[in-house]
């Protein structure tokens, strides 16, 4: 299945993403401003990668959040970033996780000025993505970032948080 | 043979419909408009008097789209319908000798063009009709391609 997927350079996805990151940098002068808006934008690209998602990896429904957790880490990273992630530290009720992705192809050439390493979470698409391909199938989750090797930690770490699983309802009409 | 393809969008609005894959069906399009929204009305009616098995109980995700009709066959023809995770729904009309099985892989392809041409069009609104040559191209690949 990955086989078949069109393939693109890793360089020119990182420095493309990279000029993106700079380009929204300079036209806020604020760092978590830019962070929202990768997330937001994140978030736009997952509402619409999702079919594509589906449609190629031929996934039905997920059983449960850890093999929704699962898919996520093996295949859509896989797909997406050609990298699988782990997934770790679940809590008690199974409604948190945290992926941790070891060689993120989209930060490989990026040292993060001294000034932007405490405020900018620079891969914080990811997070954007994974809330709105989710979204989609109807789970709600929070999605943040926990540590990042940019900014000095020894891992990268995204933790994901359930918030709810939303059904379909249809209203009666009031009488 | 195939006759025609229907999308349904998750609110149960047509968003493409192409008949001329063939020119036995002749429909106006605010007849498919009332027809896609009749048809996702039955589809939820018979999703909630699907009875709950045990094994569906477990799937978290998706559980609101419990299969509701999946084919629709008549003397003259069959419509087969592939719902997906994301509510829409691929409908195909075809003639009776076709196997639900072809449909169905038919659909998945649908879906896949879908993905490609559709959602990753940067000025496609979602859940808004889709007018668009390249996506009208791959479908006519998909199902004439003696023609290419």
């Amino acid at each position: 299945m990955f086989s078949k997927s069109e393939k693109i350079s890793v360089e020119l996805l990182s420095l493309t993403y990279g000029t993106f990151v700079a380009r929204l940098l300079k036209e806020n002068d604020n760092a978590e401003e830019v962070n929202l808006q990768l997330h937001k934008i994140g978030s736009n690209i997952g509402n619409r990668l999702i079919d594509e998602f589906l449609s190629k990896s031929r996934k039905t429904a997920c059983k449960d959040f850890r093999e929704i957790a699962d898919v996520i880490a093996k295949y859509g990273f896989k797909m997406y970033l050609g990298v699988t992630a782990e997934v770790a530290k679940w809590n008690e009720d199974d409604t948190q996780f945290s992926i941790y992705i070891e060689n993120n192809p989209l930060s490989e050439f990026v040292m993060l000025p001294i000034h932007l390493q405490q405020t900018l979470w620079y891969s914080n698409l990811l997070c954007g993505v994974i809330k709105g391909a989710l979204e989609k199938i109807n789970v709600m989750v929070e999605c943040e970032f926990k540590q990042d090797t940019l900014r000095g930690h020894d891992s990268t770490e995204i933790i994901v948080k359930l918030v709810e699983i939303v059904e379909d309802r249809y209203e009666d009409d009031e009488m | 043979m195939h006759f025609a393809i229907f999308i349904i969008n998750s609110h149960g609005s047509l968003v493409y419909d192409n008949t001329a894959l063939s020119d036995k069906i002749k429909i106006k399009s605010n007849d498919a408009l009332r027809l896609a929204g009749t048809f996702h009305t039955m589809h939820s009616i018979s999703s909630q008097i699907t009875p709950e098995s045990a094994e569906e109980e477990k799937f978290i995700a998706g559980t609101h789209l419990r299969d509701g009709i999946q084919t629709i066959e008549s003397d003259s023809f069959k419509l087969h319908c592939y719902q997906v995770l994301t509510g829409i729904k691929f409908l195909l009309v075809s003639d009776v000798s076709t196997p639900e099985t072809e449909m169905h892989h038919m659909l998945a392809e649908v879906y896949q063009i879908y993905g490609d041409f559709v959602s990753k069009n940067p000025f496609y609104e979602q859940d808004m009709p889709i007018r668009m040559t390249k996506f009208d191209k791959a479908i006519e690949k998909l199902f004439m391609p003696s023609y290419y």
